[in-house]
């Protein structure tokens, strides 16, 4: 069975991982609409990812290890980031997406290199001082650096 | 009545539900009488199907521009690139699928049981 999931189902699945919820906590937590969420709820149900218990919705006690390899298969994580890339260029924040195309010596490529570690690892540092149970107020970050030639190549021989 | 035909009409029911036979007609340029018999069961020509169908697509431009575009991209792309193609335009319809239908919780319950 094929689980490629959207970004607002992976979301509810994330907050049930966290803790069982009814539908009123869940709607606060992701901050989406009670009627999507039950769409959503539905459509996971049915997929066997998630059930009932007390009424709760809690995650399903069939979802074994290779479900949820199959969620976090390289295709469908490479989906949500589009997903993610495409409706932050949309929403028009002018701080939100910074992109630029420069020239780095050695000396420079090193202390960009210096920069994205410094970055990584207050990153890192935020995933384990925060349990943060509201979806909706957590931040997503993303960065990196990629070679202008390689890339257009990349592009033309997929 | 063959598959492709009743898939088809039901398709038009669903684009128009109120359509009477004199929309039909309208809409498709066929005339009112063969319109009747079809709906009865009578075999739809290749030329009435092709005309019903596009009475259901409709003269928009920016629909008739995506479908050929689409068959110019299973002509060129490698089945890769059509699959991923594929797999974004599932992502789109599961989104609007998502905001538009109203699910009534008791049959969430039902298929839980």
């Amino acid at each position: 069975m094929n689980y490629n999931i959207t970004l607002p189902e992976r979301m509810i699945l994330e907050s049930l991982s966290k803790k069982s919820k009814d539908l009123l906590k869940l709607t606060d937590c992701t901050g989406l609409q009670d009627r999507i969420v039950q769409n959503i709820l539905s459509v996971l149900a049915a997929k066997n990812l998630i059930a009932t218990h007390h009424n709760k919705y809690c995650i399903s006690e069939y979802l074994n290890s290779d479900m949820v390899k199959e969620l976090n298969d390289p295709e469908n994580k490479k989906i949500e980031i589009q997903y993610v890339l495409k409706s932050t260029l949309d929403m028009k924040q002018k701080e939100a997406f910074n992109y630029k195309k420069v020239s780095m010596n050695e000396r420079e490529k090193k202390i960009f290199n210096g920069h994205i570690y410094n970055l990584e690892a207050f990153i890192d540092s935020l995933d384990k001082n925060k349990k943060d149970e509201q979806l909706k107020n957590q931040n997503i970050i993303f960065w990196g650096e990629v070679n202008y030639g390689k890339v257009i190549n990349h592009m033309l021989n997929f | 009545m063959t598959t492709l035909q009743e898939s088809i009409l039901n398709q038009y029911r669903e684009t128009f539900p109120n359509d009477k036979l004199k929309d039909y007609c309208a809409k498709t340029g066929i005339q009112i009488t063969r319109i009747h018999r079809v709906l009865n069961g009578a075999e739809m020509k290749l030329s009435e199907f092709e005309a019903i169908e596009k009475a259901i697509q409709g003269d928009d431009p920016i629909t008739e521009d995506f479908i050929k575009t689409a068959f110019k991209c299973i002509k060129k792309l490698n089945s890769k690139k059509i699959s991923e193609y594929k797999n974004q335009m599932n992502h789109a319809l599961k989104l609007a699928t998502m905001t538009e239908l109203q699910v009534q919780p008791q049959l969430f319950e039902m298929r839980l049981a």
